[in-house]
């Protein structure tokens, strides 16, 4: 391994092959010979690699891979901080199937990934096709970004206030048009929308700049062959640039598949998982069943189940992403 | 017949194509300009809203600019709450995580770049591969771990989980192959250390990819919500996303105080927004290097 990696290492480094050959026809146990094959230079950069490493490996080790496994562990437990830990085998996984509170944030999670999702790509590729040729459009391409660099938090209070039903922007807005525009986050039929529509709204910015890195890598002749042969834009748009651009759109919906479950900050803020539990989200229940109510071995198992899915998700992304795609470079 | 009624189709396409063509530019300028203001609109309603009374951002219909300009909610935002210490918990644990970030990091990039040790190319691939475990598994242990430690409601505990960022050492390695190897090797014959070459040339040169990195990590620290929220129990340890989801929770509270709600809300956003107008394009890179395969 350490022959076949080309590129750069030290100077020492390319004075290897003689030495290693000379040590090699010496004699010696196997260790002795293994040991002489390896010379100085690079004796010490097995030092030095693993000393550079170790900062990155050690905040791994504890705060990702032991927390992973102590996880795993918890879920097949009844355990909080204080009173209890008691082994239940996989009583906790039972138990999240019939509990209907999970499931139905799990319910609330597919409604919200059915809005978001469609509507973040349509939007977010509308914009960017719209935005990469007109005049000023670094101007609009950082006013777009503003969101995704503002917090969370401070998106979902200015938004709540947005959604008031008397003196609301949107409500405000619709006004003027003359429609009586409903209580948003009040109402059960509304709420999981216009939270929703905030996650829309806060993630154009990132996946237009996203975008706009696949359309710049479409090469422009594509676009004159066609243009030669008398196609129209909406047909460029349909034949060149949407199969070209099927790697960035997969990648975006693995992505948002994956940041459905984890979506915390925006309901949490904007409704707290109300009313009546209709923004309720994976990631809320657990917060909720961990730090409310200290239930750690239960959360656990939600937590390994949300895992689970990412992990499918992610598999899925890398076996179909071969067949589907088109990777045409 | 036939042929007349398709060269009439012909001609009817072509004047449809026409228009079209007219058409598509005013469509693009629309749909960009709508979909500016809908990003912009609420920003300006925050700020224009955080210099109105209470009364006047209830009023019915909502009016855009306050009947009468009220700097005092910016004073009220620290008699509320203690503002001034959220801020201060923001701007250490920003920096502590920050530049514990760019040391650990790019220590561990500038190794899988340049330096060739046994296991390298393995460890590069465990390393990445832990991006794609969802941190809400490991949140509860990695809790427990800090409350072991005896780190809760303390800055350490805020802020040193956060100096692990996968997608930064990624970043910085694919900067540092980039530069030229000879600066290296000619420091080697000097007789230089690979710690003195680290830190004496490396680093120096990379100055724009630790920007980009380091924006990020301070960005994500910044705007954090669910880890101060498990680690800062005590009011005067919170940061300020915290600080204000708590408050935005209290709804009783927001009905009487929204205007300095908003305007603290607009004070906590805005160090980073200013930083962003500045440094826009090392923003815009990282990010979307990240959101990239």
């Amino acid at each position: 391994m350490l022959v076949r990696q080309g590129g750069h290492g030290g100077v020492g480094w390319r004075a290897e092959d003689g030495m290693a050959s000379r040590a090699a026809k010496g004699g010696g146990g196997l260790v002795a010979r293994v040991r002489a094959r390896i010379p100085e230079t690079t004796r010490r950069d097995n030092i030095a690699g693993w000393l550079f490493i170790a900062p990155v490996l050690l905040w791994i080790t504890v705060f990702t891979a032991y927390p992973l496994l102590s996880s795993l562990f918890l879920s097949f437990r009844e355990w909080d901080p204080l009173f209890t830990d008691k082994y239940v085998g996989l009583a906790n996984y039972a138990e999240l199937m019939e509990d209907r509170i999970f499931l139905l944030a799990y319910r609330n999670a597919l409604v919200y990934a059915a809005i978001t999702i469609p509507l973040g790509l349509v939007w977010g590729m509308s914009v960017a096709l719209a935005v990469q040729h007109i005049r000023g459009r670094a101007f609009f391409r950082a006013l777009y970004f503003l969101p995704t660099v503002t917090s969370s938090v401070a998106i979902a209070i200015v938004w709540s206030f947005a959604y008031n039903q008397d003196y609301g922007l949107v409500n405000s807005l619709l006004r003027y048009v003359g429609v009586q525009g409903p209580n948003w986050l009040g109402h059960t039929q509304w709420a999981l929308l216009s939270v929703s529509l905030v996650v829309v709204w806060a993630g154009t910015g990132f996946w237009m700049i996203v975008f706009l890195a696949g359309l710049l890598d479409i090469p422009p002749e594509y676009y004159d062959a066609a243009k030669v042969d008398g196609a129209t834009s909406w047909q460029s748009l349909w034949r060149i640039t949407l199969p070209l651009m099927s790697p960035t759109i997969f990648y975006y919906i693995t992505n948002a598949l994956i940041t459905v479950w984890i979506q915390f900050e925006i309901p949490f803020v904007m409704t707290g998982g109300g009313p009546a539990n209709a923004t309720l989200m994976p990631a809320l229940l657990l917060y909720d069943e961990a730090w409310e109510r200290f239930k750690m071995g239960y959360a656990s198992a939600m937590a390994w189940v949300m895992a689970l899915i990412i992990f499918i998700i992610t598999a899925l992304h890398f076996s179909l992403s071969r067949r589907w795609v088109n990777y045409d470079r | 017949m036939t042929a007349e009624r398709f060269a009439n189709r012909q001609y009817t396409l072509s004047i449809l194509d026409e228009a079209r063509r007219q058409f598509f530019p005013v469509i693009k300028y629309a749909l960009v300009v709508a979909g500016g203001i809908g990003t912009a609109l609420p920003f300006i309603w925050m700020v224009l809203s955080s210099f109105k009374t209470n009364a006047d951002i209830g009023r019915i219909p909502m009016h855009w600019f306050p009947t009468e300009w009220v700097p005092q909610n910016y004073a009220k935002v620290f008699e509320i709450m203690p503002f001034a210490r959220f801020y201060l918990n923001s701007v250490i644990v920003g920096v502590l995580t920050t530049l514990g970030a760019l040391l650990i990091c790019s220590m561990a990039a500038y190794a899988f770049a340049r330096i060739r040790f046994i296991g390298r190319d393995v460890m590069f691939m465990l390393i990445l591969a832990t991006i794609m475990i969802p941190w809400w598994v490991t949140l509860i242990p990695a809790y427990l771990v800090i409350r072991q430690l005896g780190w809760l409601n303390t800055y350490q505990g805020l802020a040193v989980p956060g100096m692990l960022n996968i997608m930064g050492i990624f970043l910085l390695r694919q900067f540092f192959r980039t530069i030229p190897p000879d600066i290296e090797d000619a420091a080697f014959v000097d007789g230089a250390s690979r710690l003195q070459i680290y830190a004496r040339i490396v680093l120096p040169m990379a100055k724009p990819a630790l920007l980009t990195v380091g924006l990020m990590t301070l960005m994500g620290s910044w705007n954090s919500l669910v880890w101060p929220l498990v680690i800062s129990q005590h009011e005067s340890m919170r940061t300020l996303p915290l600080g204000l989801a708590v408050l935005a929770n209290l709804a009783g509270w927001v009905r009487h105080e929204t205007g300095a709600l908003l305007a603290a809300t607009f004070l906590s956003i805005l160090p980073i927004v200013v930083i962003y107008m500045f440094l826009q394009q090392y923003f815009i890179r990282g990010l979307a290097l990240s959101g990239l395969k």
